[in-house]
């Protein structure tokens, strides 16, 4: 049995629906963060499958170098991310985001 | 392989201990990286490894770790709209998994590369220079802003010339909670 390109967007889209639930379903705000990389690693998964079953010889690999674009925008996020989150934590006392209602009428 | 992804992800989402779920995000990230080995992206496979599993991990281990202990953390992991989540995420996949599993994708022949990383960083340097130099902009933004958000928090004035009552009062004007070495005093 030779593994195509939909077993690979198969695996992709079920990450994509566990960080999915991840993000709308979890209280904790670093556990949405954790969520919404593995949404970016499925949908890098998905660049890459791309990259290599679909091989283009004019442009190369251009979906491996999407991956590192995504990949490298993701780490910023996170980096900004995390510092509000810890910036919140110490203003607020909490990491729950159902607390977070400063902004709700 | 991919059965061990999609249970490392889930345990990441459903795992109530917080370390627990950074552990399995760690497993999870690694299965990526040898998901990107599968697929001829052994560069990929590097940087996934160095980024996600050492950078991404480690920053987010300071989040948990410095997070642990404020209120709140007991309870469900999981806020009320728990079952609309599911079922979204499930009609997500079921959407986004049957048309990907049902379309006859057209691929083309992979010309059995020995070296992906050449190819790939002759693109970067290529085609893709202006998008590289405007992600490395936002890399040193990111972490330029991320600077100045923690820094932003201290006092202004040298903290000893403030008496001791005022300090108190105004730390409960922003919300956070003494320190018992103050209290004590």
């Amino acid at each position: 049995m030779t593994v195509g390109l939909n077993y690979f967007l198969l695996l992709s889209a079920g990450l994509f629906a566990i960080g999915c639930f991840g993000l709308l379903a979890k209280r904790n705000a670093v556990a949405m963060l954790m969520s919404t990389e593995l949404m970016l690693n499925a949908t890098n998964i998905a660049l890459v499958a791309f990259a290599r079953f679909h091989y283009q010889p004019a442009q190369p690999l251009a979906g491996q170098a999407f991956a590192l674009f995504v990949i490298a925008v993701a780490s910023a996020e996170i980096a900004v991310a995390i510092a509000i989150l810890l910036l919140l934590a110490r203003q607020r006392g909490s990491v729950q985001a159902d607390e977070f209602d400063a902004l709700s009428g | 392989m991919g059965g061990l992804l999609l249970a490392g992800a889930l345990a990441v989402v459903l795992m109530r201990s917080m370390v627990r779920a950074l552990l399995a995000l760690l497993f999870t990230f690694f299965m990526v990286g040898i998901v990107y080995l599968l697929l001829n992206a052994e560069f990929l496979f590097v940087v996934q490894l160095f980024i996600y599993t050492i950078a991404v991990c480690g920053l987010l281990a300071f989040a948990v770790l410095l997070t642990r202990h404020v209120r709140g953390g007991t309870g469900s992991p999981f806020n009320q709209q728990v079952l609309a989540a599911a079922v979204v995420a499930l009609g997500l996949f079921a959407l986004v998994g049957g048309v990907a599993w049902s379309t006859t994708w057209p691929t083309t022949s992979w010309p059995d590369l020995a070296r992906t990383d050449d190819i790939l960083e002759r693109a970067l340097l290529t085609r893709y220079a202006v998008p590289v130099v405007l992600v490395s902009v936002l890399l040193l933004a990111a972490l330029i802003g991320a600077i100045v958000l923690r820094v932003r928090e201290e006092p202004e004035e040298p903290a000893a010339v403030i008496p001791l009552g005022e300090r108190r009062r105004r730390r409960r004007r922003r919300g956070s909670p003494a320190l018992t070495g103050d209290l004590k005093k």
